[in-house]
């Protein structure tokens, strides 16, 4: 599979960091969950949570050299897609489904809360931020007739805390979580739902290169984070040793997470 | 008749079957290796690993372009320190399970080559296999060690002065004579060669952009497309030395690896085909193997191993170009 190479159609600003971009393409056989490796030809490519099939939908935060490249782009300019890639989430069952994101994570957990809403079925969505800038896609979410809880550190919006204090609630009603944003974020969800046995799925992201199981370069424990997730179970993920722990860079060499939420030895 | 022997001995070491994982396809961690050797490969390959880590080239690296892969990964390694532990780890889980573990390593310089051999011997791969053959970072690295048999020889000497370990030399398609530079690193000491590396390098283009899809402009060929290829250079390599071979290249089913062993090679090589077949590749084409020396009454691989049939051309098979009649 070689990139489609086509034209921005649209560029929506989602809060001073984060754009969504919609390109003069689709993409219908992609899942919630699943990726396409975005390429600016000449720059770099990168992967990127797909937010809605038709028209092909990604939204991007500005966080280094690559992804300025795509915010500095103007609509009418072409950037090149390949995917849809990795297995996303599983949206079968019945009853209340938790959305826990964080960041731009909220972004991937959209197209899932889209579908689950187009059969009608019962929706939460728990985001968090560090401040009430930080937050993203609240309006659509509620629009799709979501339920929508926010944390900020902060306090400038919703209850002051992480993410996990604006689940609480939703927590007692759950059937099951999906889950997507930063990995300190998702092992706390992960301890959650395994203690209070609620099923949960959760993308994970690693360092990529190919893409589609190639190069082994997003080895997580010798999981395949670009085949065989980015969407793993709780119960899965608990398996892994290096889930929370360790990530690896382009060279291949390890590093320990730092700080606040990374799981211990 | 009793149960096919599929287990081959290179340089004195024990493969359970002739699949082998090739270098650079999956072999960044030891979990992978682990994997690969557990889903039933006989041995496994480590990525090329230098002196120094090394991020490689912005992507894209690799991409499908319908008959193969096009790479240019730019030889991206954590440097041998931390694969040394890594392969030392998948030594220490695969070799109860019968897999064998290869090292692979490159160098810049023909001494830095001695080098990385003996920071990765303690390790205690069963096998380092060299690599002088990337075709992706000339002018670099590998082309220039692998361009002429000599400098091809001094790198083969220099690694075998560094290290107790069995060698094998990869050798790239990329050369005119392959034959004579398999002569010239067994002359130098090569236990055995591993070939091909990649083909090329190649050129893909996207035309809407036209830029060029892979970052690095070339990158080496891989996959189906390069099987003929690489049937030809293990025969070629096959005729001209008597040391055990890895056929690499295109290898995605049994009748692949077949052709392989029919051609002269001791083991086979499998690296893009997982993209399309999965790590079940390795069991397949075992079982394909076994299927196939059980049809043809062979108890070992050495039955059919390096088997070619002969066939010169005859003055009776030379096309005749019919010459123009006067009108
Ligand atoms: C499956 C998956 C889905 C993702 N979805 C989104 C999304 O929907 N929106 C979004 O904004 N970001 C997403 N990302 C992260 C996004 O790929 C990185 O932010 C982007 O690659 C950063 O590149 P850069 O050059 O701008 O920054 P850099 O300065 O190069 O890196 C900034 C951060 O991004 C990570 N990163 C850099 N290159 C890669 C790479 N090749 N693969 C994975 N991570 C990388 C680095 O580890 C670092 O943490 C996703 C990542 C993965 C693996
Ligand atoms: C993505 C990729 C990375 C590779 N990296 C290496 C490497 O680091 N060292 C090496 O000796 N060969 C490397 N190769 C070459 C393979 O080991 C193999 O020789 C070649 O791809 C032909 O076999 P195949 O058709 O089965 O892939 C790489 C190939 C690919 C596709």
């Amino acid at each position: 599979m070689l990139p489609r190479v086509v034209p921005i159609t649209g560029i929506i600003p989602e809060n001073p960091y984060t754009k969504t971009f919609i390109l003069d393409d689709a993409i219908p056989q992609a899942t919630p969950g699943q990726f396409v490796m975005l390429w600016i030809p000449g720059v770099d490519e990168k992967p990127f949570a797909i937010v809605a099939r038709e028209p092909l939908t990604i939204t991007v935060a500005a966080v280094g050299p690559f992804s300025r490249a795509l915010h500095a782009l103007n609509i009418g300019e072409k950037v090149g897609w390949r995917g849809p890639f990795g297995h996303g989430f599983d949206l079968g069952g019945d009853g209340e489904t938790l959305l826990i994101g964080g960041g731009y994570g909220v972004a991937a957990l959209y197209f899932a809360a889209s579908e689950l809403r187009k059969q009608s079925r019962d929706v939460t969505v728990a985001m968090g931020g560090r401040a009430a800038q930080d937050l993203l896609f609240e309006e659509r979410l509620c629009a799709l007739g979501a339920r929508v809880e926010i944390a900020t550190e902060d306090g400038s919006r919703g209850v002051r805390g992480l993410v996990t204090d604006a689940a609480q609630e939703a927590l007692m009603r759950a059937k099951r979580i999906l889950a997507c944003g930063p990995e300190a974020m998702l092992a706390a969800v992960m301890r959650l739902a395994l203690a209070k046995n609620i099923p949960a799925q959760l993308a994970v992201e690693r360092y990529m290169k190919c893409g589609f199981g190639i190069c082994g370069q997003c080895t997580l424990s010798g999981k395949l984070v670009c085949m065989d997730g980015p969407v793993f179970t709780a119960k899965e993920l608990s398996q892994l040793p290096e889930f929370g722990r360790v990530h690896r860079d382009a060279t291949g060499a390890a590093h320990f997470f730092q700080g606040r939420g990374a799981r211990r030895i | 008749m009793s149960e096919p022997d599929l287990s081959v001995t290179i340089c004195g070491v024990r493969l359970r079957n002739p699949t082998v994982l090739a270098s650079g396809i999956l072999g960044l961690s030891e979990d992978l290796l682990i994997r690969v050797g557990e889903a039933g490969a006989g041995a496994v390959t480590s990525k090329s690993c230098g002196l120094k880590p090394r991020a490689g080239y912005p992507n894209p690296v690799v991409a499908d372009w319908g008959a193969g892969l096009i790479n240019a990964v730019g030889l991206s390694n954590p440097g041998v320190d931390a694969t040394m532990e890594e392969v030392r780890t998948a030594k220490r889980v695969l070799k109860p399970k019968g897999v064998a573990v290869i090292a692979s390593i490159f160098a810049e310089s023909v001494w830095d080559f001695g080098v990385v051999a003996q920071k990765i011997s303690p390790a205690e791969p069963d096998l380092i296999e060299v690599n002088i053959s990337c075709p992706n970072v000339e002018h670099e690295f590998g082309q220039f060690f692998c361009a002429t048999p000599y400098v091809a020889a001094q790198v083969t000497r220099r690694v075998k002065q560094s290290t107790d370990i069995p060698i094998i030399v990869k050798l790239s398609p990329n050369e005119a004579n392959i034959a004579e530079i398999a002569r010239a690193v067994v002359d130098a000491g090569a236990d055995a060669v591993s070939a091909i590396n990649t083909l090329g390098p190649g050129m893909v283009i996207d035309i809407e952009s036209r830029a060029p899809i892979i970052s690095n402009r070339i990158g080496g060929i891989s996959g189906a497309a390069i099987h003929p290829i690489a049937v030809r250079c293990v025969n070629d390599i096959a005729r001209a030395v008597p040391v055990p071979i890895v056929g690499i290249g295109g290898n995605a089913a049994a009748r692949d690896a077949i052709e392989m062993i029919i051609a002269g090679a001791h083991a086979v090589g499998i690296g893009s085909a997982i993209y399309s077949r999965g790590l079940a590749v390795f069991a397949e084409t075992t079982r394909g193997i076994e299927a196939y020396m059980r049809q043809h009454n062979f108890a070992r691989l050495d039955d059919f191993r390096n088997s070619v049939m002969e066939t010169a051309p005859t003055a009776g098979s030379r096309i005749v170009i019919p010459q123009p009649t006067e009108p």
